[in-house]
């Protein structure tokens, strides 16, 4: 199992290009995992993205 | 070779200096594009006392290749060679060992394991770079390019910072924290954020106590690290 620490920033919504709004505040990272036993690892690539948005109907946050 | 290889930085002596300077060197190497780089922990020729051996084990496991390695003429140096309490002028908790202290610095890395391979395949698919100086990501501040054997970052999302250069026990040593939002995950697995940094303003010193005992490392404000 793997768990996520996330510390997000509200400098960091301005270059974000994954989502289409700019939230008010945001953290991002990758992760790769492996099948851990072929030559050629099978590798699996995961972008994970969290933001928080307060405006509208109410804060709520997202991870993507 | 840069993108499948590792290296490693010679024959090094088990010095102070060679510790400080084996964080510069593998520096260089992220530069000449070998990020999978590292030294002999402890140091390759002469004898490793137990302060020297902790202290390098704290920031070798930082590196991105970390092994203690030793020259077969000089005495022992694995880590359960020093299976003695910590003396009054490294620490003042001398119930533990420094051995204990070493096993905490493993074990601290393999819990960033996930982080570190991740860091490796992304840049084994990108380029960059792992284990750089400040001033790689904060180029404008001139004080990211000032005492770069005790800052440094990991990947995208974590900070280290070390005492490399005097291994005796401080109550105060001055580390440098870019401007952000730094939390603390060592010693505070997996975090203490009633601890953060907060250098929102601008880049400044901080300074924390370094005992035997004692290294940092911070996460870095809009990042995600897997544990």
């Amino acid at each position: 199992m793997t768990d996520l620490i996330i510390l997000p920033n509200a400098s960091n919504g301005i270059n974000n290009t994954e989502v289409d709004y700019r939230p008010d505040c945001s953290a991002k990272g990758t992760l790769y995992f492996d099948d851990g036993v072929s030559y050629k690892k099978d590798v699996t690539k995961l972008q994970v993205f969290y933001s928080y948005i307060s405006e509208k109907l109410g804060a709520n946050s997202s991870i993507v | 070779m840069q993108k499948y290889a590792y290296h490693w930085l010679g024959d090094n002596w088990s010095w102070v200096e060679y510790m400080a300077d084996s964080v510069k060197n593998i520096y260089e190497y992220q530069l000449f594009g070998l990020p999978f780089m590292g030294c002999d922990l402890c140091g390759f020729n002469g004898d490793a006392a137990g302060d020297l051996c902790t202290r390098w084990h704290q920031v070798g496991t930082l590196f991105p290749f970390a092994r203690n390695h030793n020259q077969n003429a000089t005495t022992d140096q694995e880590p359960y060679v020093f299976n003695f309490s910590l003396p009054a002028n490294v620490s003042d908790n001398h119930s533990i060992t420094y051995t204990d202290v070493i096993r905490t610095a493993i074990r601290n890395r393999y819990t960033l394991t996930r982080y570190y391979y991740s860091q490796f395949w992304k840049i084994n698919e990108e380029g960059g770079s792992f284990f750089k100086p400040l001033f790689f990501d904060f180029g404008d501040d001139a004080e990211a390019y000032k005492i770069i054997e005790k800052n440094m970052l990991i990947g995208n999302a974590l900070k280290g910072s070390v005492e490399t250069t005097n291994l005796s026990k401080s109550e105060g040593v001055d580390f440098y924290f870019p401007q952000g939002t730094w939390c603390p995950i060592i010693p505070h697995m997996p975090s203490n954020f009633n601890e953060c940094i907060d250098h929102s303003a601008g880049g400044a010193n901080k300074t924390l106590r370094s005992h035997m005992e004692d290294y940092y490392v911070h996460i870095r404000d809009g990042s995600i690290l897997p544990v």
